[in-house]
């Protein structure tokens, strides 16, 4: 260092240099609108356009006042279900085919996990728009398919029922995601040495045993990231919802989850006019709520399950 | 009875075969340990009998029952391994009964072969600690323990010593060699420490290559090593080769020329002819200072290592073969002395152009 | 008998992977074969390959004859490359300052800029587009690129400063002793190092980029910046009984992402089983 740059040992100006650009669009465009979301939260607009500060107004009326309240209670209920049928259905599938996939001398093993993770790389708006054609009585895909099993009288309109709706479009998601839980898993999985595995066949266990004895403990700590990740991606979820059902998420709201609920009240829908401070409202909640999510993961979890050293 | 019989094992990785036609019979009781160069095939041939692998062709019995497609579970074995593989987020406890839970022992009997086997071996006071908080010696112990509370027919070790420090190697060495007297057990074992292998095996098998190159009891192989690998890998420091040629082969007496016109002779039965090559191989602790007529060597000094007991004098032949000799710690040679060296003849091993050993 | 068992277990593996795998895959591969058919074999026979008399490429003309896919596509492509190019560069040098150099709040800065891999960008969207429209950026690719930065950067510092930590002391202080300035040792040494990790933070990055319905929509949804994945659920909306167009369109979408996946796949799987992400 130059013997000048000494004199500014305490902080050098080429780490200001490195940090400070990345530091300044972070803080711009991340971290500075999210706080201004909470302060808006706590603000009204008249017709004018001028704000006013009116406190906890907004997130009473949001809870209370049945203009808001049935379509947010709705919204969180919904969203609840959305996130229950990711973690039965998405992470254990996922789990399952990592398990299989991390068996000794399986042949093709990279064949399947490239293309079974295929559709994680798409873009939710195709998926949806792909599920829709197929599930579409119109087309009669699905319907054709079910013949095939002998379950013709079986196939219904699921995307189009109020009360499967939310479900299917659930399940389209699972179908998506799978992949994340199972790269997870399985690259946890290649963690374990061959050797305990080994061992274990010595000491008689078949390979269900093993998974459920050895490998299952040892990847708890990976089971708990992938439900925080799960959790935030769910609780952030929009672009599927508002691809296939649109912003009002029909039928009759029975699919509308807090991400299209934020929309709708942000930038309004049919005769209502979008409002800005409820907006922010609705997202200062979700953010309440990932970071209940994540706090319990940060806190509760990871120092609960032990990461044990391989 | 616990007798395992190989016949003809080959086992090959894809295209590359790693084991050739293995033939060998352990007897019940016996420590057999399986010694070679890493890379060699010990510790596959290992995991063949173990069931951790599959032979490509030939057959395995066990208690003279045919075992090529019997899970490991079912082959009566238990194996130690390299690296111990003990679960990591079990107690000791729980890793020495997991195999006997899994097999469906009723409580009392896994606790009381857990205990008995916990006092053997000094773990009592640990049962319930996890892997982790265990010093790399107790750990070793474990994994022994999880061997012996499933009272197998075959215990099987994998180098279980190499992640131990020399101290606690030696002392565990010996543990181990106790261990077999009082459990009585067929035990075959992994190593490539040929120091390990003479101190502890009843017999050893010497691999190289994938092939097996002799079998036999410690001082067999020391004393009558079949072809120059096995002279070379057994003992240390290692045994001197010395390049000649034959010189003359009358009455079943075969003359050979060393270094300098110097004649050695052997009585041997062995068809060989003038001109000949031969590999004559004398251990260092088998070569000893002459005077200058009696010598068969002439050698330069050029480090001398004092161990206290004895010293090992590093020279150079006059023609540039490096040798080693062993001399009492009195010796007086110190590095730039020229010294003359013999040895009896019969401790003098013969290796023709094959590397086979002249009987 | 052990040995027929153990053969029926693999077979039974591989049936259940291999079935996963065509209900992972048959989804888009049903689309694609559709999308050059005509309207008639799309409804006749769906399952069918296109063949002579039902293969159409009407779908496609329509999508760019009636729509500015190409537009579009320009406009992704020219986000997702400001943005990967920006994140890995601000990015590594960020990474680099909190993993090497010893100052004071530098554990704070780190956990400041870990908070944004948890806590999603589109939840501050309300004054995030008050302070595009202050900033005159609405409607402006501009606007998306600095906002995917912000979005892409905190996972991409994370991965990064893990992995620099692994440079080994040696090399950095060797360049010292040699009186290279430190951001030669930046660029010359630890850049060209950093490339493994770089190849991974890339995929991190351009996927969720590219694939993104929300800023697109709420930032820029006017004609002429709109990105694929907005033209394409634009379009659809339009020309939803558009059997051709709409899987033409769909196809459009999917392939350009399917090549980049075939090509990255080895990086982005080998990124995730390093334990890139914790």
């Amino acid at each position: 260092m130059s013997p000048r740059g000494g004199r500014f040992a305490r902080f050098p100006h080429h780490v200001l240099v490195f940090l400070a650009p990345a530091t300044i669009i972070y803080t711009m465009f991340m971290v500075y609108p999210l706080l201004d979301s909470i302060r808006l939260s706590l603000y009204n607009t008249d017709g004018t356009g001028a704000f006013h500060f009116t406190g906890l107004t907004n997130y009473i009326a949001l809870m209370t006042d049945p203009e808001w309240s049935n379509a947010f209670w709705n919204a969180l209920k919904n969203n609840f279900i959305f996130f229950c049928i990711h973690m039965l259905v998405q992470n254990p599938i996922g789990i399952m085919l990592a398990a299989l996939l991390s068996l000794p001398k399986l042949t093709g093993r990279t064949t399947y996990r490239t293309l079974i993770f295929m559709p994680t790389m798409l873009s939710v708006v195709i998926i949806g728009f792909i599920w829709q054609l197929i599930l579409s009585p119109l087309w009669g895909v699905s319907e054709s398919l079910l013949s095939f099993i002998g379950l013709t009288d079986w196939f219904q309109p699921w995307l189009g029922q109020e009360g499967t709706a939310l479900l299917t479009l659930s399940l389209i998601s699972v179908w998506q995601f799978v992949g994340i839980p199972m790269m997870l898993v399985y690259a946890a999985m290649l963690n374990i040495p061959e050797d305990l595995t080994e061992g274990a066949i010595i000491d008689g266990a078949t390979h269900w045993e093993i998974f459920w004895h050895i490998k299952l403990p040892l990847i708890l700590p990976t089971i708990a990231m992938i439900s925080i990740l799960t959790f935030v991606a769910n609780f952030n979820a929009f672009d599927l919802i508002y691809s296939v059902k649109g912003a009002l998420a029909g039928p009759n709201f029975s699919t509308d989850i807090m991400g299209t609920l934020f929309y709708r009240t942000f930038f309004g829908f049919q005769l209502q006019l979008g409002n800005p401070t409820m907006g922010a409202t609705v997202a200062t909640m979700m953010f309440g709520v990932i970071l209940v999510g994540v706090l319990f993961y940060l806190f509760v979890l990871q120092r609960k399950l032990r990461r044990y050293a391989l | 009875m616990s007798d395992i019989q190989l016949k003809r094992i080959d086992k090959s990785f894809g295209k590359v075969k790693v084991l050739h036609d293995i033939n060998m019979s352990v007897k019940d009781g016996e420590f057999i340990v399986f010694v070679g160069p890493s890379g060699c095939g010990k510790s596959t041939l290992l995991r063949v009998i173990a069931g951790l692998e599959q032979v490509t062709t030939g057959e395995l019995f066990i208690d003279d029952e045919r075992v090529n497609d019997v899970q490991p579970r079912e082959r009566g074995i238990a194996m130690v391994f390299q690296s111990y593989a003990l679960y990591p987020h079990m107690t000791v406890y729980k890793n020495m009964s997991f195999g006997l839970k899994l097999r469906k022992y009723n409580k009392q009997e896994i606790d009381k072969r857990v205990r008995t086997a916990a006092e053997t071996l000094q773990l009592t006071d640990y049962l319930d600690r996890r892997p982790a908080e265990l010093s790399g010696g107790q750990r070793q112990r474990v994994a022994i323990g999880r061997a012996i509370v499933r009272n197998p027919k075959v215990f099987l070790f994998d180098e279980p010593l190499s992640n131990l420090d020399a101290a606690l190697r030696v002392k565990t060495r010996i543990e181990i060699a106790k261990l077999h007297k009082k459990l009585d057990a067929t035990i075959i074992y992994v190593t490539h420490d040929q120091v390990e292998a003479m101190t502890l095996a009843d017999k050893i098998v010497v691999l190289n290559n994938g092939r097996v190159e002799q079998v036999g009891a410690p001082l067999e192989l020391y004393n009558n090593p079949a072809n120059i690998f096995v002279a070379g890998f057994i003992g240390s420091p290692k045994m001197n080769f010395l390049k000649s040629t034959v010189a003359s082969v009358k009455n079943g007496a075969v003359k050979i020329r060393l270094q300098d016109d110097r004649l050695v002779c052997f009585a041997h039965d062995t068809p060989a002819n003038g001109n000949d090559t031969a590999t004559l191989g004398i251990r260092p602790e088998h070569l000893l200072l002459s005077e200058e007529a009696d010598g068969l060597l002439k050698a330069e000094v050029d480090v001398v290592e004092r161990l206290g007991d004895v010293s090992y004098l590093y020279c150079t032949l006059s023609d540039g073969t490096p040798i080693i000799a062993s001399s009492p710690g009195t010796s007086l040679a110190t590095t730039g002395d020229v010294i003359h060296l013999t040895a009896r003849t019969e401790k003098i091993h013969v290796f023709g152009p094959d590397g086979n050993a002249w009987k | 008998m052990s040995k027929t068992r153990q053969t029926i277990n693999s077979t039974a593996i591989h049936a259940i992977l291999l079935s996963y795998m065509l209900l992972a895959l048959w989804p888009i591969f049903l689309t694609i074969i559709n999308s050059f058919k005509s309207r008639k074999a799309i409804f006749r026979d769906p399952m069918g390959l296109p063949g002579v008399d039902s293969f159409s490429l009407k779908g496609f003309e329509k999508v760019l004859l009636r729509s500015d896919f190409e537009i579009y596509f320009m406009n992704s492509i020219i986000v997702t490359i400001a943005t990967l190019a920006l994140v890995l560069l601000l990015g590594t040098m960020a990474a680099w300052a909190l993993s090497e150099y010893r100052f004071k709040g530098n554990k704070w800065l780190g956990l400041y800029l870990a908070v944004g891999i948890m806590i999603p960008i589109r939840l501050g969207s309300v004054s995030l587009l008050q302070l595009i429209v202050n900033m005159n950026l609405a409607n402006t690719l501009t606007a998306l690129v600095l906002v995917y930065i912000a979005q892409s950067l905190p996972l991409a510092i994370f991965i990064l400063s893990e992995f620099m930590q692994q440079i080994p002391q040696d090399l950095k202080e060797a360049a010292r002793c040699d009186g290279v300035s430190e951001y030669t040792i930046f660029f010359k040494v630890i850049l060209p190092l950093t490339r493994p990790a770089i190849a991974t933070v890339g995929v991190f990055t351009l996927v969720p980029v590219w694939n993104d319905l929300w800023f697109p929509l709420i930032l820029a949804p006017s004609d002429k910046t709109q990105t694929i994945t907005l033209g394409v659920q634009q379009f659809i909306g339009q020309y939803v009984t558009d059997w051709n167009a709409v899987l033409a369109s769909l196809t459009l979408a999917i392939v350009p992402i399917l090549i980049i996946y075939i090509l990255l796949s080895r990086h982005l799987i080998r990124g995730i089983t390093a334990g890139a992400v914790k």
